[in-house]
């Protein structure tokens, strides 16, 4: 049964457009993937099916028909019957958006009494069954909660709840489990997947290709607005089209990009097999570290021995201490016990003063590069900064800086600007400058890439490989996502709840996983079905029949 | 792909320049004319010959509560003074005391709050602690508490306010403090090996006191409404001086006959403060990047 | 159960702050040391130098200083604000008789105020109407009028141009009005403001859009999931000025010539009454912190992120 027909859907906010000549349309069971990059008009179109682009939007479309309604002719009451009662909407967690003033009882209810009339003995128990029905245990307990007494996997449930209260045969999904972890990402898949079945249509808005693999009768790929490639999950990933499509999926670490760039222009620099005077030993080691934070123990017991020359990969779901072990390993907090050595010298027990002439040496890549810089510093001032530390002479600075522009891919004329007026991946660029000011020989990297769209984490990532083999840069790389860990590390550690629970290899952890967290780590990580996913590169692969993707 | 050609325009020269003359021109009307009665003001307070040639002591009770006219645009008061000249030579005394006391206030609150967030620990404490106190009370009732204390007159009436305020800006400059040493650039400085001393002049000092002369401009306005409130109480200058709050209070005997009497003075403060409160506004949306 | 520990803390850091009010208050009485002879017969008037010892001593001033601060804090942990010099009446009961004029004046504009500015903020917050530019100049100019000369001019054209409400202060409740609207619009400005902002925030968030895609109207949407979120700074600001106009309303009551606290309070001021100076400083300070515990109980009550501790 067919339940929605788009035509031909356009959308610009003030004459600018934000979705050109988008056509879909889902049937009951169905479950349609709109997936694009940030700016690629993926919410916009989401929101427009609802009625809801906002007020300085204008929608226009040659149909858009929702069973024998036409959409286009609603008005603003007649649109509020549909939202909720024929459209749910699941919006993706974020702590907010539930009210937090409100218990998930109410706001589910809510839902629920706008569109269906009942006495008021019956809507407690309708919403506790709508608790059951979307796996939240202990209904009884978690109808009279608020948001932030839940954890994340449980607030999306509370989410779908509120979003299917009313029994829409439609449901759109924007981007519900981008906030998660792997783990609880694969639940809710698995959740959506059971409505799916049970024959609600379903509209999925991501920006993972691999999220939306597992789930998807069709797939359309969106950028800029414009589609760039629409068919279904096999064509997308066997014989993708477009050469959006072909970069976007190329541009995906895992463990088949190892080794390779993943930008355009693979072969314009050969990663140097065995770079020349390297030495051999500990750079950086940890021994038996604890943190307590209140009662919590955030670090416990971890040791570290990062080797010179290595990029070792430390991967775990948040919450899971990482941060917290990078600012140990920094010195920028004090272990409860347990000690830092760098080249056998005990960082960790030095005074400050002693530490400083030996903190250039250690640099720090973070996830939100436009918070380390002073807001009324330009890009050349947050150079010179560095520049004036390292002792460098104040009229080679400028030359110093143009010279570090380049090796981070970027232009002198960026050297006047404010790191507000950059992108994303400008502002990450001009936060590695700095950090290769200080000629470091540790480079701690925690989640450089989290906050960026993939086709820029991919010109990242090859930046980062790069300057490594170019200044034989030792890393140690934070991340929770399973596919850029395997990408980049050499060996790699799995943080859990404080621990590390797996040591090892690249090959022998992600292969072969012994810890039982590893296990269902790799076992939840959305997979494409296609070996053969990276279209650049036509080597023939090692027979497995699938390859863990970014999470 | 998305970001593959780093973006090259420069600015020239040229360009800038009429970047500039197109953001004067999108300054909002509101903020344009609250500059002006800035400006005119200041005039009135720098120069008021400039703006009246009568005495604003002179009194003639042969045109006593006279109204608007030609020659008296603002009226006579009860002993026949020309309110014009007397409202014009009253901003003078208002502005200086509304400037002198954030400016007293704003020095002494920049230094408590710098110790305070600096030092942290048992002083940060002890300072915080008897901000708390102090803020307990509303700064019209400190400031005649104050008054109380040290006596009438305008010296002390500026002082009084400047006392009053000092625990409001310290408190904003030490959770500002607090803010920045927390923040993202000055862990950056450490880690990049920068010294603690420099840190706090080139990070901390500067990006503190960046948002706190913003919200001193606000200061003012409310500094100019308490000089108003004390010299109506008559705990600021004594008569005859032309002070608008005073003069407000000389005349509420007569308004029953003479409505211009309670009406201009008002004017003239309400205009000061609504200016500067527009002026203030317009800065921190400038300096929160919203204009 | 932990509310009543956390309510007793607070009550405890409470009285904290009101021992240090009173310690404060005496140390600057040391520095700035009145005398009671001169307020009672006036400055050049000749006591002989026993009755001014005998008022002295009266007052407890003939004692060394840690006797006097001792006596002060047992005296003030009683309830005992001291004796005025002039009236010769206790501090306490002079606080007491006046006290219920200010309240009546104070809590009916602050109630005004917070009618009001519900209003405004429910009709104009996420919107861009004439309305809502309307009422920001309106706001803008309630927070820079000095309120003395609201009052002046309501005084001037209701009272003495138009006739609508009596001049004098003593005759019912008509005469409370334009006392109650000069502080309600000094109250109304700040209250609305800040009301607004923060629905206009809480508008923008994402669970606003969540109740949108239910289905609900926009009138559901502001009164049942955006007002809940301007409660907060309307709590904080109400009982910030509900304690400021307590005291703040020396100004309007010496405009409309009422009695109240203001009145005791510039009085006493004027006349170096030092006792009553103090006795209300005191006064206002647990006013402050007495509302201060009332709004946490109230913030409680409106966001339940607050209840639950740590």
């Amino acid at each position: 049964m067919r339940l929605l027909t788009v035509e031909d859907l356009n959308v610009s906010f003030s004459g600018s457009p934000a979705v050109r000549g988008l056509s879909l349309s889902v049937d009951a069971g169905q479950c349609v993937a709109i997936v694009g990059e940030s700016g690629s008009g993926k919410s916009v179109t989401a929101r427009a099916l609802v009625g809801l682009a906002g007020d300085n939007a204008s929608v226009a479309a040659k149909s858009l028909q929702l069973g024998d309604k036409d959409l286009l002719r609603l008005s603003s009451s007649q649109w509020r019957n549909v939202r909720g009662r024929h459209i749910g909407f699941v919006l993706q967690d974020a702590l907010v958006s539930l009210d937090p003033l409100k218990t998930i009882g109410a706001e589910i209810a809510e839902a629920l009494t706008q569109h269906v009339d009942l006495p008021r003995t019956q809507v407690r128990q309708r919403v506790l069954d709508l608790l059951s029905s979307v796996g939240i245990p202990d209904p009884e307990e978690r109808i009279g909660q608020f948001a932030h007494q839940l954890s994340g996997g449980l607030r999306q449930r509370a989410l779908i709840a509120s979003a299917i209260a009313a029994n829409p045969a439609l449901l759109i999904a924007d981007e519900p489990t981008t906030a998660l972890d792997v783990i609880v990402q694969a639940q809710i898949l698995t959740l959506l997947r059971e409505m799916k079945e049970k024959g609600t249509g379903l509209i999925l808005i991501s920006h993972d290709l691999a999220v939306v693999s597992s789930l998807a009768d069709h797939i359309i790929v969106l950028k800029d607005g414009s589609v760039v490639e629409s068919g279904s999950p096999e064509q997308i990933f066997s014989n993708p089209q477009a050469p959006y499509t072909r970069a976007l999926l190329a541009a995906i670490p895992s463990a088949a990009t190892r080794g390779k760039r993943l930008g355009l222009n693979a072969d314009s620099l050969q990663r140097q097999t065995e770079p020349t005077n390297r030495k051999e030993g500990p750079a950086l080691q940890a021994r038996r570290l604890v943190k307590r934070l209140g009662s919590r123990l955030v670090v416990d017991d971890v040791s570290v021995n990062l080797q010179i020359g290595e990029t070792l990969g430390l991967v775990g779901a948040s919450g899971s201490g990482k941060t917290t072990l990078a600012r140990l390993l920094l010195a920028l907090q004090q272990p409860d016990s347990g000690e830092v050595l760098i080249k056998e010298a005990p960082w960790s027990r030095f005074t400050e003063k002693q530490r400083r002439s030996v903190r250039p040496r250690v640099q720090l890549v973070s996830q939100d590069p436009l918070g380390s810089f002073d807001p009324r510093y330009r890009v050349i001032d947050i150079l010179s900064e560095a520049l004036e530390i390292v002792g460098l002479p104040k009229r080679d600075w400028a030359a110093r800086a143009a010279e570090l522009m380049s090796s981070v891919g970027l232009s002198e004329a960026h050297l006047s600007r404010r790191p507000r007026q950059l992108s994303g991946g400008q502002r990450q660029r001009v936060a590695i400058a700095r950090a290769l000011a200080m000629k470091p020989d540790i480079l701690i990297c925690d989640e450089p890439v989290s906050a960026l769209d993939v086709s820029t984490q991919a010109q990242v990532l090859d930046l980062l490989d790069d300057l490594k083999n170019q200044f034989g840069l030792t890393v140690l790389f934070i991340s929770h996502d399973l596919g850029v860990v395997h990408h980049v590390s050499d060996r790699v550690m799995v943080m859990h709840a404080g621990k590390i629970v797996e040591e090892g290899s690249v090959e022998d952890v992600f292969l072969h996983p012994r810890s039982a967290y590893a296990k269902e780590l790799l076992a939840a990580l959305p997979r494409i079905p296609s070996s053969d996913h990276n279209p650049q590169t036509n080597e023939p692969r090692d027979g497995k029949d699938s390859i863990p993707l970014s999470a | 792909m998305t970001d593959l050609t780093p973006e090259f325009a420069g600015s020239s020269p040229s360009r800038l320049t009429s970047k500039a003359i197109a953001g004067l021109r999108r300054i909002p009307l509101s903020v344009v004319i609250a500059a002006a009665v800035v400006a005119f003001l200041v005039l009135c307070a720098l120069f008021p010959g400039l703006v009246t040639s009568k005495d604003p002591y002179k009194i003639g009770l042969l045109h006593s509560l006279r109204p608007p006219s030609f020659e008296f645009p603002f009226g006579t008061d009860q002993l026949g003074r020309d309110i014009f000249s007397r409202v014009v030579h009253g901003a003078s005394y208002s502005l200086s005391i509304g400037l002198g006391a954030t400016l007293i206030a704003v020095t002494v609150g920049l230094a408590v709050g710098l110790i305070a967030g600096n030092a942290g620990g048992a002083v940060d404490l002890a300072f915080m602690r008897i901000i708390d106190v102090l803020l307990a009370f509303p700064a019209l009732f400190m400031s005649m508490a104050v008054v109380a204390l040290i006596g009438k007159g305008s010296v002390n009436v500026l002082l009084a306010i400047a006392i009053a305020e000092i625990p409001r800006y310290a408190r904003i400059v030490r959770s500002q403090v607090l803010i920045v040493r927390q923040s993202g650039y000055v862990e950056a400085a450490l880690i990049l090996g920068q010294r603690r001393w420099i840190t706090l002049l080139k990070h901390v000092l500067p990006n503190t006191i960046g948002p706190l002369i913003i919200l001193s401009t606000l200061g003012i306005g409310s500094a100019i409404l308490s000089s108003a409130a004390l010299s109506y109480l008559g705990l600021g200058p004594r008569p005859p001086t032309p002070e608008w709050g005073l003069m407000l209070a000389e005349g509420q005997g007569y308004l029953r006959k003479a409505w211009w009497i309670g009406v201009f003075p008002g004017v003239f403060a309400t205009l000061t403060v609504v200016s500067t409160t527009i002026l203030g506004r317009y800065l921190k949306a400038l300096s929160d990047g919203r204009v | 159960m932990h509310i009543a520990r956390e309510l007793f803390i607070r009550i405890l850091a409470g009285a904290a702050v009101l021992w240090a009010a009173a310690s404060l208050a005496f140390a600057i009485l040391q520095l700035f040391p009145s005398d009671p002879v001169q307020v009672i017969y006036g400055a050049d008037s000749s006591v002989t130098p026993e009755l001014r010892n005998a008022i002295r001593a009266d007052f407890g001033l003939d004692q060394p200083v840690w006797v006097q601060y001792q006596r002060f804090v047992t005296r003030i942990a009683q309830g005992d604000l001291g004796i005025s010099y002039q009236q010769r009446r206790t501090v306490t009961s002079i606080i007491g008789s006046e006290l219920g004029s200010t309240l009546t004046l104070a809590s009916l504009a602050v109630l005004a105020a917070v009618i009001m500015a519900f209003l405004a903020s429910l009709l104009t917050a996420g919107r861009k109407t004439w309305l809502r530019r309307t009422l920001s100049s309106f706001e803008l100019l309630s927070v820079s009028t000095p309120v003395l000369w609201v009052g002046i001019l309501l005084l001037t054209f209701f009272s003495f141009q138009w006739q609508l409400f009596p001049v004098v202060a003593d005759s019912g409740w008509r005469s409370l009005v334009l006392p109650v609207a000069t502080l309600a619009i000094a109250v109304f400005g700040s209250l609305s403001q800040v009301m607004r902002e923060e629905m206009d925030r809480a508008l923008e968030q994402p669970f606003i859009l969540t109740a949108r895609t239910r289905g609900l109207s926009e009138w559901a949407i502001r009164w049942r999931h955006a007002l809940g979120h301007a409660l907060i700074p309307a709590i904080t600001i109400s009982t910030e000025t509900f304690g400021g106009l307590l005291a703040g309303s020396i100004v309007t009551e010496q405009v409309f010539g009422r009695p109240g606290l203001g009145r005791i309070t510039l009085e006493a001021i004027t006349n170096h009454d030092i006792p009553v100076v103090m006795g209300i400083v005191l006064f206002v300070a647990f006013v402050f912190v007495t509302l201060n515990i009332l709004a946490d109980l109230l913030y409680r009550l409106v966001d339940p992120r607050l209840r639950v501790s740590n």
